[in-house]
């Protein structure tokens, strides 16, 4: 990660900002969480929240980055 | 990681520039808080008055590593009493940058409860904003000491 405050120490130049800007939740394709982050938000970003299940689905969790690259992690839920 | 992350830290104080160090020296600082912070929670409110009720915001009173400080916003309250939250939202008030984080939560969401880790440049004042469906704002604050400010103090 990148801050965007750091400088390039032969240069002076700033280094652009290169953080996971977003992370959204979804729970059979709909939307249910989603977080903006900023450079305060710690590395390697931990989030716990809560969901209520409406019955057995599949999650979908993706996050983005700066340069808009996206990691996507799916997983599914059974209710008994 | 570790090591970029403490730049980051020395690198913003400076950023930050003559205000904080002085606010540092004259010792008053734990009441700092940026004129970013102002402009941003202006922005945020558009006017509206937030409620100081129904929200909670759990930090450590003293953070060893100002890195990694756990952080828990719980507007739970509000919607025991019947009041939808759409989202929460996080500021730092003595960071080169006063935004944190801002969570969308949905009807899904079984409470509006989060919890996640944050990065605290000095000891600061940390604010939770909370916004209802009704267009409402809740709000509180809790003051954070930080014994090393990332690496720099």
């Amino acid at each position: 990660m990148e801050s965007g405050v750091r400088k390039n120490s032969k240069t002076g130049e700033l280094i652009p900002r290169d953080i996971i800007n977003k992370f959204e939740a979804k729970f059979e394709g709909e939307e249910f969480f989603s977080v903006t982050m900023h450079p305060a938000v710690s590395a390697d970003p931990y989030f716990a929240f809560h969901f209520k299940v409406p019955g057995p689905g599949s999650f979908t969790f993706k996050w983005t980055d700066d340069a808009g690259e996206s990691w996507e992690l799916s997983k599914t839920i059974a209710v008994s | 990681m570790i090591g970029k992350s403490c730049l980051f830290l020395i690198s913003a104080a400076n950023v930050a520039g003559l205000a904080g160090l002085l606010a540092l020296g004259a010792g008053p600082v734990l009441a700092a808080v940026s004129e970013k912070y102002e402009k941003a929670l202006a922005e945020a409110l558009d006017g509206a008055t937030p409620t100081k009720d129904m929200i909670t915001l759990k930090m450590p009173e003293i953070a060893e590593n100002g890195n990694v400080v756990a952080i828990t916003v719980d507007a739970s309250a509000a919607e025991a009493a019947g009041k939808a939250v759409t989202s929460l939202q996080v500021f730092a008030t003595d960071n080169p940058w006063p935004f944190v984080a801002t969570f969308h939560l949905s009807k899904l969401s079984g409470k509006a409860e989060v919890t996640s880790r944050m990065r605290l440049a000095r000891s600061q004042k940390v604010v939770a904003l909370a916004k209802l469906e009704s267009g409402d704002y809740l709000m509180t604050e809790t003051f954070v000491k930080v014994t090393i400010g990332g690496c720099g103090g």
